[in-house]
């Protein structure tokens, strides 16, 4: 049997006296587009970090069948919005070269091939008429697609993204999210951290749903199922009274 | 004689002296390499703990001068530095602190340890002012040759640590996950800056010796969109403006140290109100000659 793109078994991370997610297991088959919902603090962003490795962890986790150290270069990693430093003085070419570990060690300037290899990853993001332009200056939604050119520039066959579509306006979530069912196609993998159902329910392959352990892991046209959300949820899902679901404020 | 030969003499005057030339080699690489390195000082608000560093080198320095003479406080300086740099990433490791709070300890408590290191001495003041405010006329060739090596390390190790250390500074989760090693890159940087701090303390003292990390790479902030062009602005500006007071100081008689530490002030304060564009002595004329152009502006980059 071919070895899972992605696997996690018995995963446990704790900030200090806080277990921010315990006993997580569950995998992936490569090529597919798996989306990991719960709410704000359930531990979505702490897996995506302990299945690269950039959190200590209990428990294995591996990529491609690797689980040493060694993974962290078989998966690319776009973080959170918030945890980036939007204001450095930075080119947004220069950005996209950062996806590759041999651009970080390199002394003077950027190899041609090089170069144009980080532009046509802005293209397929759209992006790459911006490439001379600081981060700082670009919106939101094209900052976060700069993002996504810097993992795909990095030709790693995993891609961990976390909220990729947090500012994004609805075009660019198109265009965002057909580059990831095209990566998908290519033989890629995407993890994707999200707040939003309906998108997951829409175009995932696999949903994880996460509550400080992955709860379910379904396909998407059972996530809508009550029970499913319930597990996930808990009581930050409400019963109208005329049997309607709605989440509270932390997710929609 | 003409007016610009009576010039070039008036300024190349002091520089007759070999002291005074030595002092001008000093500051050029000490406003140099802290323009350079302090790039990363200002990008990463590291501004408190530069200034910790600076205080924290106190003690190597007099324990050296009491220990060994006068020849040898540089290299007291560079073990007590490294010993604060190292002090303040363990300190911080601590979840319960925030780095402040390490930075605040490392800041008083070295130096009130130097200062009692110095009361030992029956003339304490007059060496006490040297090594507070600096005294760029002291430089000996020894001490000249250590600065230029610790310059050239800083610069070196920044050439070859760059990209990683603007990864780290820019996306720090992302060098996470790459695998850089966080912690190493920021005792790297903690240790370049006491280098720093030690190639600056002849040039403008102990106190001062911060200015020459912010003040210099803040004003190339104003002026510039990239980490290297900030950085080669900045060193530039660093090694002017010690010149500059240099120059200054010879002529006008008076302390050089502060006076390299006030232009560098002024050329900040001047960058801020008068650069292209954005300046905000520029932003108000303009303001004042078409008001209704600037409302629009205003309301464009409010969405």
């Amino acid at each position: 049997m071919l070895a899972a793109a992605v696997q996690l078994r018995g995963v446990g991370v704790t900030y200090g006296d806080v277990v921010a997610v315990e006993s997580a297991t569950a995998q992936a088959p490569a090529g597919c587009l798996v989306c990991l919902v719960g709410v704000n603090g359930s531990g979505k962003s702490t897996l995506l970090k302990a299945l690269i490795g950039s959190v200590p962890h209990s428990g294995s986790a591996a990529i491609l069948g690797v689980s040493g150290r060694e993974r962290r270069r078989l998966a690319a990693y776009v973080p959170q919005r918030e945890a980036v430093e939007w204001n450095f003085p930075i080119s947004v070419i220069e950005v996209a070269m950062m996806g590759r570990r041999e651009n970080l060690r390199r002394i003077g300037w950027d190899a041609r091939e090089a170069r144009a290899a980080a532009r046509t990853a802005l293209a397929r993001l759209q992006v790459d008429d911006l490439a001379d332009r600081a981060i700082g200056e670009l919106s939101g939604g094209q900052q976060q697609r700069v993002m996504l050119a810097r993992a795909v520039y990095s030709k790693a066959r995993v891609l961990l993204l976390d909220e990729p579509l947090s500012g994004v306006d609805p075009a660019g979530q198109g265009l965002v999210l057909d580059l990831l069912a095209a990566l998908c196609a290519e033989g890629r993998t995407v993890l994707m951290a999200t707040h939003d159902l309906q998108t997951s329910a829409r175009v995932a392959d696999r949903v994880w749903g996460v509550n400080r352990t992955v709860v379910a892991d379904v396909g998407a046209g059972e996530l809508l199922d009550a029970g499913v959300l319930q597990r996930i949820y808990g009581d930050h899902l409400v019963v109208l009274p005329d049997g309607a679901l709605v989440l509270g404020d932390q997710a929609r | 004689m003409s007016f610009a030969a009576a010039l070039l003499g008036w300024l190349l005057e002091p520089f007759q002296l070999e002291v005074q030339r030595r002092a001008l080699v000093e500051v050029i690489l000490a406003g140099g390499a802290g323009g350079v390195l302090g790039c990363h000082v200002v990008l990463r608000r590291l501004g408190f703990m530069s200034d910790a560093l600076s205080h924290a080198v106190l003690p190597g320095v007099v324990f050296a001068f009491l220990a060994a003479g006068a020849a040898y406080i540089l290299y007291g300086a560079l073990a007590a530095g490294l010993i604060g740099a190292v002090a303040i990433a363990l300190i911080a490791r601590e979840r319960r602190l925030q780095q402040d709070a390490a930075v605040g300890i490392v800041l008083t408590g070295g130096f009130a340890l130097g200062v009692v290191l110095i009361s030992t001495l029956r003339s304490y003041a007059a060496v006490l002012e040297d090594f507070l405010f600096g005294n760029v006329l002291l430089v000996s060739s020894e001490d000249l040759a250590l600065t230029a090596a610790l310059a050239a390390a800083v610069l070196g190790v920044l050439l070859v640590f760059h990209r990683r250390f603007v990864l780290r500074a820019f996306d720090p989760d992302t060098a996470d996950a790459m695998g850089l090693h966080g912690l190493a890159l920021d005792l790297l940087l903690l240790v370049l800056l006491a280098a720093t701090v030690v190639v600056s303390l002849r040039a403008i003292g102990n106190i001062l010796a911060v200015a020459f990390l912010i003040t210099p790479a803040a004003t190339a902030r104003l002026l510039t969109k990239r980490v290297p062009a900030m950085m080669a602005t900045a060193g530039v500006i660093g090694a002017g403006t010690g010149a500059a007071g240099l120059e200054a100081a010879y002529h006008l008689d008076l302390a050089a140290g502060a006076l390299i530490v006030c232009l560098a002030t002024v050329a900040f304060g001047a960058v801020l109100l008068l650069r292209p564009r954005r300046g905000a002595l520029v932003l108000a004329l303009r303001r004042e000659r078409s008001p209704g152009a600037a409302a629009g502006r205003a309301t464009t980059h409010g969405h």
